[in-house]
């Protein structure tokens, strides 16, 4: 218990003085997971907006896959993209294994099913209303996408919330992929694990604390979206 | 009469099952039609047909006397459609109305004159720049008319604008839809038979899918009994009328309110008692009470030969050619 809160009590003097090291990871993570996320957004809505909007064999196969990926062990994914990026696999003459490039990939890969499943589901749930609201209205059929898209805002927002809290706060990827290598890929789910490893419990709790708080504003932030979407 | 609508051969399936199967129907320009039928019947399946929102499997829809295809979408422009339960815009309800005029390429002091005018039509002036969400369920129905009327399309379809409202958003609604007969055409879909009668200057009746030539209001399963080769429907045991040959079994029929006729009492023939009586655009409906439900619809000059009251017994006379076999 005195360890533990040695642990706390050196962790807010970490946090208080805004320790160098500790900035750093913080920033690297959020730098990775911001950058993962933008680039699920971008490769997965279109795709969700498609899948919501479009009628093909196996569609519903589909969705029911991508459901089911959310599930998918991040370490699955971390062996993936090692197996990907190592010298053997083939991309391995790309040379990005062990940097902040391929902690980016696997986390896209990561949160990309999360951007599909959710986004499909937020555009899909108006689709059946609004799409022939909008046709009524005179709008082209692109302009009624534009605008669904528009009303879909408060769903597809959360579901980039939620994309951005799963890739935050995992570890398999990051340790796998990224390789923990101080000043360079370590970030705050890794650092946690070395540092506890090898009783730092200081600066693992310090950065244990941090990710917290990163999951509570973004929780926070969801509920805030839900809410707004479900008063309108 | 130039035609607003002319549908023909229009069959329309989800699946292996027909919901949707009318030989002809012609909507006269400037006309209020009502199309009347119980829930199932296939009007608001109708309605999307008309309004380009599904594509029948067989038939034709011609608008305006151009016939609707995949590249004369162009046509859909004179035909607006407010659903059952409008979905509106996540902005104010002026925003609301003006999206449909900013689709059409009308300027900014344009789309607000038009979208404040339609607003005071439908009493939501003083709404204008309330969010639409807020709006109570007889206001949002309001609204989703308003955001059709500011359009001033050729065409007006209606999805049972009346349900699910409060008794001042339904005048209200009423009074926007007599405006504009003569101007518009308006296809108004209701399971109200009062509010089509009321309303329209003509009312198209579906069940099952079919138009029929009938109003739905008294649609029964009766027995049917042989005899002598004949083929009776048991109303009543009292009231057996021949419908033709076949099998026996129940049937479903619909008993043509326009064609029953009512008189005195008399000693043998089958007596209900008057339960109801309600005016309308030009007839009187009527409700009977008895050992079976029935609705009939006289002429209002029918009152002056057989003056009614309530609990007034009356004697029923249905004649084979009001009954009708689905």
């Amino acid at each position: 218990m005195e360890t533990i809160l040695e642990g706390i009590r050196a962790a807010l003097d970490l946090l208080w003085s805004l320790d160098a090291e500790l900035i750093e990871i913080v920033f690297l993570s959020l730098r990775v997971s911001g950058l993962a996320t933008v680039a699920a957004i971008l490769i997965g809505l279109p795709l969700a907006v498609v899948i919501a909007l479009t009628r093909f064999p196996g569609r519903r196969l589909l969705i029911t896959l991508l459901q089911t990926s959310m599930a998918v062990p991040t370490v699955v994914i971390g062996l993936f993209i090692y197996a990907l990026l190592s010298n053997r696999g083939p991309l391995g003459g790309l040379g990005i294994l062990y940097t902040p490039t391929a902690m980016v990939i696997g986390q896209c890969l990561l949160a990309l099913p999360i951007v599909l499943s959710l986004g499909v589901a937020a555009v899909g749930s108006l689709e059946s209303t609004v799409y022939p609201t909008l046709i009524t209205l005179g709008a082209s059929r692109p302009r009624a996408v534009l605008t669904l898209i528009s009303e879909a805002r408060f769903g597809l927002a959360a579901c980039v919330a939620m994309a951005f809290a799963r890739v935050f706060s995992e570890v398999g990827i990051s340790m796998m992929a990224g390789g923990n290598i101080r000043g360079l890929t370590r970030n705050i789910t890794t650092g946690i694990a070395f540092e506890t490893g090898r009783g730092e419990f200081a600066l693992g709790i310090a950065l244990g604390v941090i990710l917290l708080l990163v999951a509570l504003v973004t929780n926070l932030a969801i509920q805030l979206v839900q809410s707004q979407g479900r008063n309108r | 009469m130039t035609l607003a609508l002319d549908c023909r051969d229009l069959v329309f399936s989800y699946g292996q099952t027909v919901v949707l199967a009318i030989d002809r129907l012609e909507i006269p320009t400037g006309l209020v039609v009502a199309v009347q039928g119980p829930n199932g019947a296939g009007k608001s399946t109708l309605l999307w047909l008309l309004a380009g929102l599904r594509r029948a499997d067989r038939g034709s829809i011609a608008i305006l006397g151009q016939p609707l295809t995949g590249r004369r979408r162009d046509l859909l422009q004179q035909v607006t459609l407010v659903m059952e339960q409008p979905y509106l815009l996540r902005t104010t309800a002026r925003g609301n109305v003006e999206y449909g005029l900013a689709r059409r390429g009308l300027d900014l002091r344009e789309r607000m004159r038009r979208a404040d005018g339609a607003l005071a039509q439908v009493g939501l002036e003083s709404k204008a720049s309330s969010a639409a969400w807020e709006l109570s369920q007889g206001e949002k129905k309001r609204l989703a008319l308003a955001r059709a009327l500011a359009i001033q399309a050729d065409i007006l379809l209606l999805d049972e604008p009346g349900s699910n409202v409060d008794g001042r958003s339904a005048i209200l609604i009423e009074e926007s839809i007599e405006r504009l007969r003569g101007q518009t055409t308006v296809v108004v879909s209701t399971h109200d038979i009062a509010q089509a009668r009321r309303l329209a200057d003509q009312v198209v009746t579906l069940v099952a899918g079919r138009k029929l030539d009938v109003s739905h209001e008294n649609l029964v399963e009766v027995p049917t009994v042989l005899r002598e080769g004949r083929r009776f429907a048991v109303l009543l045991p009292s009231l057996q009328i021949p419908i033709g040959s076949g099998p026996e079994g129940p049937v479903r029929l619909l008993v043509d309110p326009d064609s029953v006729q009512l008189g005195p009492p008399q000693p043998g023939s089958p007596t209900m008692v008057v339960s109801d009586l309600s005016l309308e655009r030009h007839t009187i409906r009527i409700r009977l009470n008895g050992e079976m439900g029935l609705v009939v619809r006289l002429p209002r000059e029918g009152l002056d030969e057989l003056p009614l009251t309530l609990g007034q017994q009356v004697a029923v006379t249905i004649p084979p050619e009001a009954l009708h076999l689905l």
